[in-house]
């Protein structure tokens, strides 16, 4: 999952309130992103090294330093997941990881702005991790006001109250029968829908979501079926 | 001149989505609205719209309130492009001529029902 995808700007996202489980699985994906801008970074360090022959310099310096920055938020965002379930201390611990992807993305945009006068490209590759790491940042901002959110300060929880839980679980279930790419999507625009059912009564919610998982394979073909093959069944 | 694109294929609940979004073609639907008008069961239609979005004949966005403030989850909101306007109402033609050939040749054929 790209830090696009992370931060809700394309078609996945998060959006409403977030259960423990949805922090959770959101905390787990943004160690996963931190982990491969931290692979990016190591790359384009590795670069600038083998360029220098080895000979010191404030570009090669300045790209390690980078590394070594998004392997420490990285160890953050492992911290974070692990308290998201408190809010005190997923509060606490997401204030620190933000410190440290706004250093990183400092510390890229540094590089970028010395790289740009000797290596364009590489600059831009900089420039691309400072980027990732804002992204991260906003996925971070995000989770911990969705987590927190206060329990009567939105329709949406009371919304949230009147959703039965096997429904949604149901619809998730359905989502995971998808390409990994749209499960996201689709888990938000069927929890999406169960929310506009949530005045409904309890067995509607359920035959609603029922009739999703079992339409979620024939989703699943038409989604995977290539223009002109006869996928249809309905 | 609309660009060729295979047509899915017009299975009765297809063409009752088709005709849904044909009603007002520029206007937005979203799932629980596409069921409703074209009266379908709700959660039954999903491989209809992926399908006709695959091929081009709608398109969808995520709808833009701000979850916070509408306190609920966003909306995936569906529409006919312009292509797929055009499309659509041949796909339906030919079905419907299809349907009145068949009724022509075997009249009385499932009781002549019509859509």
């Amino acid at each position: 999952m790209s830090t696009d995808s992370l931060a809700g700007t394309d078609d996945s996202g998060v959006a409403g309130v977030l259960d423990q489980s949805q922090a959770h699985e959101l905390a787990c994906d943004l160690v996963g992103e931190i982990g491969r801008i931290g692979m990016r970074a190591k790359s384009l360090a590795r670069a600038i090294d083998l360029d220098r022959a080895g000979a010191v310099s404030s570009d090669t310096d300045l790209a390690f330093d980078v590394v070594d920055a998004v392997a420490n938020a990285r160890i953050r965002a492992a911290q974070l997941r692990s308290v998201v379930g408190e809010p005190r201390l997923a509060e606490a611990r997401s204030a620190l990881l933000l410190q440290g992807l706004q250093y990183t993305a400092e510390s890229a945009r540094e590089l970028e702005r010395q790289l740009s006068y000797t290596h364009p490209r590489r600059s831009l590759a900089a420039g691309s991790i400072a980027e990732s790491c804002d992204r991260a940042g906003a996925v971070v901002h995000r989770l911990v006001v969705l987590r927190n959110q206060p329990a009567g300060s939105a329709a949406a929880v009371s919304g949230q109250k009147r959703v039965s839980p096997s429904a949604q679980w149901l619809v998730g279930s359905a989502a995971r029968l998808l390409p990994a790419t749209d499960r996201p999507r689709y888990g938000e625009e069927w929890r999406g829908e169960l929310w506009d059912l949530a005045g409904e009564p309890r067995h509607r919610q359920l035959a609603h979501a029922l009739r999703v998982l079992l339409q979620a394979w024939p989703t699943r073909r038409a989604i995977l079926c290539t223009p002109g093959e006869d996928g249809d069944r309905w | 001149m609309p660009k060729e694109s295979p047509a899915p294929r017009m299975t009765l609940p297809t063409q009752l989505v088709l005709r849904a979004f044909l009603e007002e073609p520029t206007e937005e639907l979203y799932g629980l609205e596409v069921c409703a008008r074209a009266q379908l069961a709700s959660g039954t239609i999903h491989p209809i719209l992926a399908r006709l979005e695959s091929v081009g004949w709608l398109v969808s966005r995520w709808e833009e309130a701000d979850p916070h403030e509408q306190g609920r989850p966003r909306r995936r909101y569906y529409r006919l492009s312009p292509d797929g306007t055009v499309c659509a109402r041949q796909a339906l033609a030919r079905a419907t001529a299809g349907r009145n050939t068949l009724n022509t040749l075997r009249p009385g054929m499932a009781g002549g029902a019509t859509l």
